[in-house]
Parts: C-alpha cells; sequence; structure tokens
C-alpha cells in the first residue's frame, strides 16, 4: 500500500451557512479523504481543523488551497502538509 | 496528533512572520573537469553543472510549493576556481563566465566558487585568479567570489591582505555605472568554511563529497514575533530560552525541506546552516530582534551582549534540531540587508565600529556595508586585516564585504536591488594604515593555534 500523506487544513473566519459544506466539496473534488475534523462556532467566529488524507489527490495542496478560498473568499484558509507539524513540533 | 495551538503557531510563522529558507545550494566538486586547456575545462565544467543542478530550481519550488513555505534562493557552490585556473593557465575570467552561462542556464540566484585560499602563501593560480576577480565579477552576472586570507592555523597572510584592499576597490570602480555591484558579490574571509550554503562566500571544499546539497534557514521574523509576545519584565535566560525553541523549530523546517529536495535530486544531503539570515523586508532583522530584546536602537551600547547571547541560543536550538549542522552557523548582521541595520546606519545608531565590536560574537563579519567611494585600498585593506584578526583569535569566521560607493560620499545611499538591499554610507575614519599594510608578509598564527 502506498505510503499514507496527510495535510492539515484550518479555515478561520465570520461564521457563514455551508462552510464545511463547500470546504469538504473541494476536498472531494480534489480526490482527497477527510480523516478527522474540529470545528466550532464561537462569537460568531468560525474555526475549523481538518486533517485530509493527500497521497492520491488529483491536485497539489497549494492548489487546494486556492480552490477553498476561491468558493470562501473572505474567511483565512490554510493547507499545509502534516510533514511541517511533525518535523516543528515532535522531536 | 497536534493540538490546535501547535498547528496555528506554524502556520502564523509561515504565513505572517516571513518564516522561509533562505537558500537551497547545492556543492559541486569541479576537480573531475581540470583540463591543461582551459576551453576544454570550461566545457566540462558547464556539462557537470547542468548536469547535476538542471532540477534544482524546478525541485526546490516544488518542495517549497508541497510545504507552502518559500525557498528564497537557489545556488550553486564550486570548488576554489584557482585549482583549475592553476591546472591550465591563462585567463581565469573564462571560468568566471563559464560558471555564469550555467547558472543562467539552470535559472539559479548566484554561483560561488570563483575563489582562492591563500591563507599561508600563493601557489599556481592563485595570484592570476585574485587579479582577476574585478573583471570576472564585472563581467558575469551571478558568479560570486571569495578569497581566504587568514586562519587560526596559518596567521593572516597580509600580503594577501594588501591586495585584496586595492582588488575591492577595482570591483566596485568597475562597476561603479551599476551601483558597485561587483565589492558585493567579493568576501574576504578568515577560517573561511567549507560548506558554507550562504553567498557571496560559498564555495565547495575538497574535503566535501563530489556534490551535496545544502540549506540556509532564515527566520528573523519568526524569533522577533515570538520575543514580542514575551513580557517586557521576562529575564534575558527566559528570552534565551524562547530563542532557543524558536530557532529548534525553524531548523527542522530546513532539515526537512533540504533532505526531501536533495533525496530527489538523487545527491547527498549536506548540511544546515543555523544562520538567522536578514532580508530587506520589512519584518525580516536581525536588528528588530535586538530592539526587541530591549534596545532602543540596534547600536546603542548593549547591543553586542543582546548578540552574543541571541546567536548563542540560535546555535544551541538549532543543533539540537539537525543531524548535520554546518556552515557559518549564527546570526548575521549585513547592514544592507536587514531592514533594522538601515534604520540605525541612517540614524548614525550603528558605527562600522560597534558593527566590529559585534562581529566578534556573532558570525560572520563587516557584511554588506557601503564605505565613502574615496576610500583608499590601505584602509580597505586595514578594515580586512582588523577582521582577520578578530577571527584568528578567536577561533572563528570572519569576513569582510564592504562596497566602496565610487562618486558618493558619507550620508548617500547606494541600492543593489533584491536581497542584497540598499544602504547609507558608512564613516570611516580617515588617518592612514599605509605603513603597516605596505610592509606586507605574514601575521604569524597565534598561540591557540597549538593545539595538538
Amino acid at each position: 500500500m502506498e505510503k499514507q500523506e496527510k495535510a492539515i487544513l484550518t479555515v478561520v473566519g465570520k461564521n457563514e451557512i455551508g462552510i464545511l459544506a463547500k470546504v469538504a466539496t473541494a476536498v472531494a473534488e480534489a480526490h482527497a479523504s477527510i480523516v478527522q475534523v474540529s470545528q466550532i462556532v464561537m462569537d460568531e467566529f468560525f474555526t475549523m481543523n481538518m486533517h485530509i488524507e493527500v497521497s492520491s489527490m488529483n491536485c497539489s495542496i497549494h492548489q487546494l488551497e486556492e480552490n477553498i478560498k476561491a468558493a470562501l473568499p473572505g474567511v483565512e484558509v490554510h493547507v499545509m502538509h502534516e510533514n511541517i507539524f511533525t518535523s516543528m513540533h515532535s522531536i | 496528533m497536534f493540538n490546535d495551538k501547535d498547528v496555528m503557531e506554524t502556520i502564523s510563522m509561515i504565513r505572517d512572520n516571513n518564516l522561509d529558507i533562505r537558500t537551497n545550494t547545492m556543492g559541486i566538486s569541479l576537480l573531475d573537469c581540470a583540463d591543461t586547456d582551459a576551453d576544454k575545462a570550461c566545457t566540462k565544467i558547464y556539462d557537470k553543472i547542468c548536469r547535476l543542478a538542471g532540477n534544482l530550481v524546478k525541485t526546490a519550488d516544488s518542495v517549497g510549493e508541497k510545504y507552502g513555505i518559500p525557498i528564497v534562493n537557489k545556488r550553486v557552490s564550486v570548488t576554489p576556481v584557482s585549482m583549475l585556473a592553476g591546472i591550465s593557465g591563462g585567463d581565469p575570467v573564462k571560468y568566471a563566465k563559464a560558471l555564469d552561462r550555467a547558472a543562467h542556464e539552470i535559472g539559479i540566484d548566484f554561483i560561488g566558487g570563483y575563489s582562492a585560499l591563500v591563507q599561508k602563501g600563493f601557489s599556481a593560480g592563485d595570484r592570476e585568479l585574485i587579479d582577476s576577480i574585478p573583471r570576472a565579477l564585472a563581467e558575469t552576472d551571478l558568479v560570486c567570489s571569495s578569497v581566504n586570507i587568514g586562519s587560526t592555523k596559518a596567521g593572516i597572510n597580509m600580503d594577501a591582505v594588501k591586495l585584496m584592499g586595492q582588488k575591492v576597490r577595482e570591483a566596485s570602480e568597475l562597476t561603479a555605472d551599476r551601483q558597485c555591484i561587483g565589492a558585493a558579490k567579493l568576501v574576504v574571509f578568515c577560517n573561511a568554511v567549507e560548506d558554507n550554503p550562504f553567498m557571496a562566500g560559498a564555495f565547495h571544499g575538497v574535503g566535501e563529497a563530489d556534490h551535496v546539497l545544502s540549506v540556509g534557514v532564515s527566520g528573523p521574523g519568526v524569533v522577533r514575533s515570538v520575543l514580542a509576545a514575551m513580557p517586557d519584565d521576562a529575564p534575558l535566560h527566559e528570552v534565551a530560552e524562547t530563542i532557543k525553541k524558536t530557532a529548534f523549530k525553524i531548523t527542522r523546517v530546513g532539515q526537512l525541506v533540504g533532505s526531501e529536495v536533495a533525496s530527489i535530486l538523487g545527491t547527498q544531503f549536506g548540511i544546515v546552516d543555523l544562520s538567522l539570515a536578514p532580508t530587506p523586508a520589512i519584518g525580516d532583522s536581525v536588528a528588530h530582534i535586538l530592539e526587541e530584546i530591549g534596545l532602543e536602537q540596534c547600536g546603542a551600547h548593549g547591543t553586542t551582549a543582546a548578540l552574543a547571547m541571541l546567536n548563542d541560543a540560535v546555535k544551541k536550538g538549532g543543533v539540537m534540531a539537525s543531524s548535520s549542522v554546518g556552515g557559518l552557523s549564527g546570526a548575521f548582521i549585513p547592514v544592507s540587508e536587514d531592514d533594522g541595520m538601515i534604520a540605525a546606519a541612517r540614524a548614525g545608531t550603528l558605527s562600522i565600529e560597534k558593527l566590529e565590536a559585534m562581529t566578534a560574537v556573532c558570525s560572520v563579519g563587516l557584511d554588506m556595508i557601503v564605505i565613502p567611494g574615496d576610500t583608499t585600498a590601505e584602509v580597505i585593506s586595514a578594515i580586512i586585516a582588523d577582521e582577520a584578526a578578530i577571527g584568528m583569535v578567536n577561533s572563528k569566521t570572519t569576513a569582510v564585504r564592504v562596497i566602496p560607493a565610487i562618486g558618493l560620499k558619507e550620508g548617500e545611499e547606494l541600492n543593489f536591488g533584491g536581497l542584497l538591499g540598499f544602504g547609507p554610507v558608512m564613516k570611516l575614519r580617515s588617518q592612514s594604515p599605509a605603513k603597516m599594510i605596505n610592509r606586507g608578509g605574514r601575521i604569524p598564527a597565534p598561540l591557540q593555534s597549538l593545539k595538538n
């Protein structure tokens, strides 16, 4: 089996209807699968942390980020490869 | 798995605080390109560089994109060209042009190694190469040059120091119509290291493997912002601890990106250079870190102590983070490449004497300092000698990269553009050191050299 590669997707911004749905759609269209999601709305602010499996993705991580940004103008979106977090936060 | 705080911290380091990889530098040995016919040697050099580093830019960009971390510069360093010039004889500038052609072909930012190592004396090719440096830098775009004139083991070659004062001036004069850029690509070293990925002083030492990939990280913006979040009355050992932890994280990113680029290119991973390298971009300044530690402006009394602590903490954090640390490793203080240093120099807070003191406690030396256009070659030689003495006695690398601003006076400015930045002409002492410089000879190796 191919080695799994994960990325972490974060979304922060003013809450509106359908943010999670739009993100999930973009992730599915990129052929990535969702591993875990934590999401909360606090004082009208939406924050979400999503772990996705990206090894069979049909576009680059950067492209996925651009796609989500295009679907959700006005909220902050970051998609970054898991290795960055692993290398920084574990010895 | 990571907690949300770690995730947000990493994202803000990269997106808000300019964390980037300063350079991926591929070191390439040219020893197998040497030939008694200079033209044949140049063809072999061009071919070897294009073959090994042809995909460097593409690979670095794709790894950078994968991780969302920009790799600002891609560079190549080569075996000191004086060795090849010594074998072939003839005009060494041919080699510079071959390097420049290869660099343009593969799309890198700089190529270093138009160099000679003469700390104890000149051998075949050394004098010819040194003589040709100003012309080589004027007639090429991307070639960088360095000369090692001293070491703790060998002492200081004062004949070479005298010569280099003249060459720095000539390099500036020949490029006076281009902001004196020639001198900005020329470094004079004491205790030069063989695996330095940073320009203009990078060359590929003869003790290195055939080809390796080394990484220089950046990250002053990240350090400044974590310090800004600390309370103003936090004691200095806590400040040092925070810098250490941040340096660890920055270095880990360098290690990750570098080893991945190396593995895709099929080359050995060399070293991570643990240097905090500033850029002229706002918020990416070593001077601003010192100011965040608690100085009104960089150059104030206390600057040397703050810098010593910063430099040490960066090394302590970084050394744990990487399997292979090398290069210059410390905090850089290039004046024209650092927004805060430029401001301090303009305000007159930062003087050349203070910079000299600072170089005793950090890497590397008097770097990217614009000096008056009428500075004599002897004065430049004397600046080189002073700096080399600091390196020799303290067993550390020191360097001089000063740019005589031909036609400009104190207070006026040169602008090199890009990462090289811009800076005001700084005041020097005008009394003549000519008698000492003209003596030539050698400053014998200090007692520190007798370690065996």
